[in-house]
């Protein structure tokens, strides 16, 4: 199956709200849900494609809100599910128990982006080194944790 | 006479235990490197040693971060003394181009006292057995003989840093530079 | 008797690099494995934001001083894929054969290791005096033996002679003949056998499960090779086999990348053969259009998967990296339950570990909890003194 016929079944099959679906190339594909579906999302993947490769999840910091990017590899093509996870809000719902490789980086997401993963089976604090200050998140523009990093370099 | 037996025995057989500090691992690679056949330091008497209470010399790579640190200090503290320490590699001389990250405290100094500062990156096999040499050199008078050899045929400047042209090249490197953290260390492109 | 749990680590004669392993044993049965990494994060992503794309090749290059070359490898295509910016084809054909030099000496290196790991010491002393073939090759080319600094956006920083060229083949054929000879002792070598034979067993559908990559899945029999599945560069054109192999186990992983090592030989010499004449690289805009990439290639040990957001100026927004390692620790720590406390050097070493690359950004922690006790060092030592 190439991207667009994928974009194009996804959009035909799948019976939710969908923010954003376009397939730039051929063998990459980017599709959006809000932040509630994403569990139903991943579910549809898997039952469609399955056993589907989860290769990593990116968190952006796009200033209001905060990306969560899953990178699938669906039947041969590139699958990149975009939610938005609101700052206000700063949850999402875990896909572990959908897809078991999610484990880790939904780890990292919370670490890096302070984003609450509602779920995981494995919610302890997992990042950065055991001194770290709480509520600091590296990768989290607003909350940089610059006077915290030059009060260690001096 | 214990102490002679002793000392002759550290500047005939230097056993070195390795130590990352954080480093990318290309260093890493090139001081097993260099304990391998083709460039052998094990031919002047140096031994890969596992544990730090048996070394004599420890090798630390890489930009000291912030969970390690303590690692570090713990380690350096196992060692017996009299013991030499070795930056192996950009990162472990000046943290760079890691430094300043939220993680990264600096060079290896930045933890531990080091004697021989290996620049390069990642770190040629044979300035880090230039280094080892240099340094036993100071206990060994064949390993002193062995580095005037070296020293006459070969060009050595910039392969290796003391710790005073170190602090020589730090001075003007801060003075040139400024602000700015990145600092460039013109690696041994011998 | 009773569980005990001990730590390895962070600095350890067995591990190459800090990293905590934490095992709850059985007797010599292990039940439970953790692990805690993030000594080596060095915080790259953070930096990699903060910096502009020419500052960026040479940062993400750092990320591995092992596969430094996959890195920005990936990371100019991801570049270049959202400016549209197209390589010239010689540096796309010059750029393959510095990706498959790197396998060869990465390879190389992990036999090296196992053979370390097992206690098959001349293995180690032969491998890595030929990896030395091959590390000439790469400093003829570069000039460096580590970080060679090749790929540069817009194309490559060196050509290849015809000189060098000729070198390359010799070489290449000599590492062929190697490689061949020690996939002759990895099946024929009791000694070593012994120690790798159905040790770290990972089945196919844990594998699919848990999301591990590159020689460890294809060892357990999961033909997925991103060369085949996402082709990029000039991987089209040439000709190599998917490795797998059904043993799903250490035995497994080593006689795919032996295989690879001799499939890498033969993709440098289909490269010098089909190479066009032509430049080598071209002039690449400062400023990067808006836009965003994901692109995935293989490096040695599995896929890596770089993505890049681009806001329109000289500095990228966001650069995300998921090295092979991260990706194949769950899959690793499933191997060490349930073997013997022997065999962990050897199990955890065959997913090639390399927390260089994991540690720039994630960090595991995982506490024993439950009915286990915890032993100081003194206890232990009363311990053993009682006994």
């Amino acid at each position: 199956m190439t991207a667009p016929e994928l974009v194009e079944y996804i959009q035909s099959h799948y019976d939710g709200e969908l923010t954003e679906a376009e397939a730039p190339l051929a063998h990459d594909c980017w599709v959006g849900v809000p932040r509630e579906d994403v569990q139903k999302m991943a579910q549809f993947i898997v039952d469609e494609w399955g056993p589907v490769h989860l290769s990593t999840i990116t968190g952006n910091d796009r200033g209001g809100h905060i990306d969560v990017i899953y990178h699938f590899v669906a039947d041969g093509v590139s699958l990149n599910l975009r939610v938005g996870v609101d700052k206000a809000i700063d949850e999402i719902d875990t896909i572990t128990p959908v897809v078991p490789a999610a484990i880790m980086y939904e780890r990292e997401i919370t670490d890096m982006f302070g984003v609450i993963i509602v779920g995981h089976p494995d919610p302890r604090r997992l990042v950065l080194p055991e001194d770290w200050p709480e509520g600091d998140y590296p990768l989290r523009k607003d909350d940089t944790g610059d006077e915290e990093g030059e009060e260690n370099n001096g | 006479m214990l102490n002679g037996l002793v000392k002759w025995a550290r500047g005939k057989s230097p056993w070195v235990c390795h130590l990352n500090c954080g480093s990318c691992n290309g260093c890493d690679i090139e001081i097993i490197a260099a304990l391998m056949p083709r460039f052998d330091l094990e031919r002047l008497g140096v031994l890969l040693e596992g544990t730090p209470r048996h070394a004599d010399v420890l090798m630390a790579t890489g930009p000291v971060t912030r969970q390690i640190r303590d690692r570090v200090v713990r380690v350096y503290d196992q060692v017996p003394d009299p013991k030499f320490v070795v930056a192996v590699g950009t990162c472990g001389v000046s943290g760079a181009p890691f430094y300043p990250g939220y993680n990264v405290l600096g060079g290896v100094d930045a933890a531990i006292p080091v004697d021989m500062y290996v620049p390069g990156c990642p770190a040629r096999p044979d300035a880090i057995a230039y280094g080892v040499l240099r340094l036993l050199a100071t206990l060994d008078p064949d390993a002193q003989a062995l580095v005037e050899e070296i020293e006459a045929n070969h060009d050595t400047e910039g392969l290796i840093y003391t710790p005073e042209q170190m602090a020589a090249q730090r001075e003007g490197t801060e003075a040139t530079l400024g602000e700015s953290p990145a600092r460039n260390n013109d690696a041994a492109e011998a | 008797m009773a569980k005990l749990s001990f730590p390895i680590g962070p600095q350890h004669p067995a591990l190459k690099e800090p990293e905590n392993l934490r095992f709850s044993v059985d007797g010599e049965l292990v039940v439970d494995a953790d692990i805690r990494i993030g000594y080596v994060h060095r915080s790259i992503e953070r930096s990699c934001s903060e910096r502009n794309f020419v500052q960026d090749v040479y940062l993400c290059e750092r990320v591995c001083g092992i596969c430094s070359n996959a890195h920005t490898q990936a990371f100019c295509l991801a570049v270049e894929q959202i400016a549209e910016f197209e390589i010239p084809e010689r540096a796309q054909w010059i750029r393959m054969l510095m990706h498959e030099f790197e396998r060869i000496h990465s390879h190389l290196l992990w036999l090296g290791v196992a053979g370390h790991e097992v206690g098959f010491e001349s293995l180690f002393m032969y491998v890595w005096r030929d990896r030395e073939v091959i590390q000439d090759i790469l400093e003829m080319v570069s000039g460096n033996r580590g970080h060679y600094a090749m790929t540069i956006l817009g194309g490559v920083r060196y050509d290849i002679t015809d000189e060098m060229a000729t070198k390359i083949r010799e070489g290449v054929d000599f590492l062929r003949g190697r490689a061949e000879y020690y996939a002759d002792i990895a099946t024929s070598e009791q000694t070593f056998l012994d120690r790798v034979e159905g040790v770290g067993g990972l089945s196919t559908e844990l594998a699919h499960e848990l999301g591990a990559c590159g020689p460890v899945q294809r060892a357990s029999n999961v033909a997925y090779d991103v060369r085949r599945a996402f082709p990029y560069l000039q991987y089209e054109k040439v000709d190599f086999p998917i490795r797998t192999s059904e043993l799903c186990d250490v035995l497994g992983r080593t006689l795919v990348r032996v295989q690879e090592v001799i499939d890498a030989c033969d993709i440098i010499t289909q490269c010098l053969d089909m190479m066009p004449e032509g430049d080598i690289n071209a002039r690449f805009p400062r400023r990067v259009p808006e836009g965003e990439a994901t692109v995935r290639v293989e490096a040695q040990r599995g896929e890596l998967i770089y993505y890049v957001r681009s806001n329109g100026t000289d500095v990228p927004e966001r650069v995300k990296i998921r090295t092979p390692t991260l990706a194949n620790l769950p899959a690793s720590l499933e191997m060490l339950i349930g073997g013997q406390i022997a065999d962990i050097p050897i199990a955890f070493a065959s997913i090639d570990p390399c927390f260089s690359c994991t540690d720039r950004m994630v960090v595991l922690d995982d506490v024993n909890s439950g009915d286990t006790e915890t032993m100081t060092w003194p206890e232990l030592v009363k311990l053993s003194r009682n006994r």
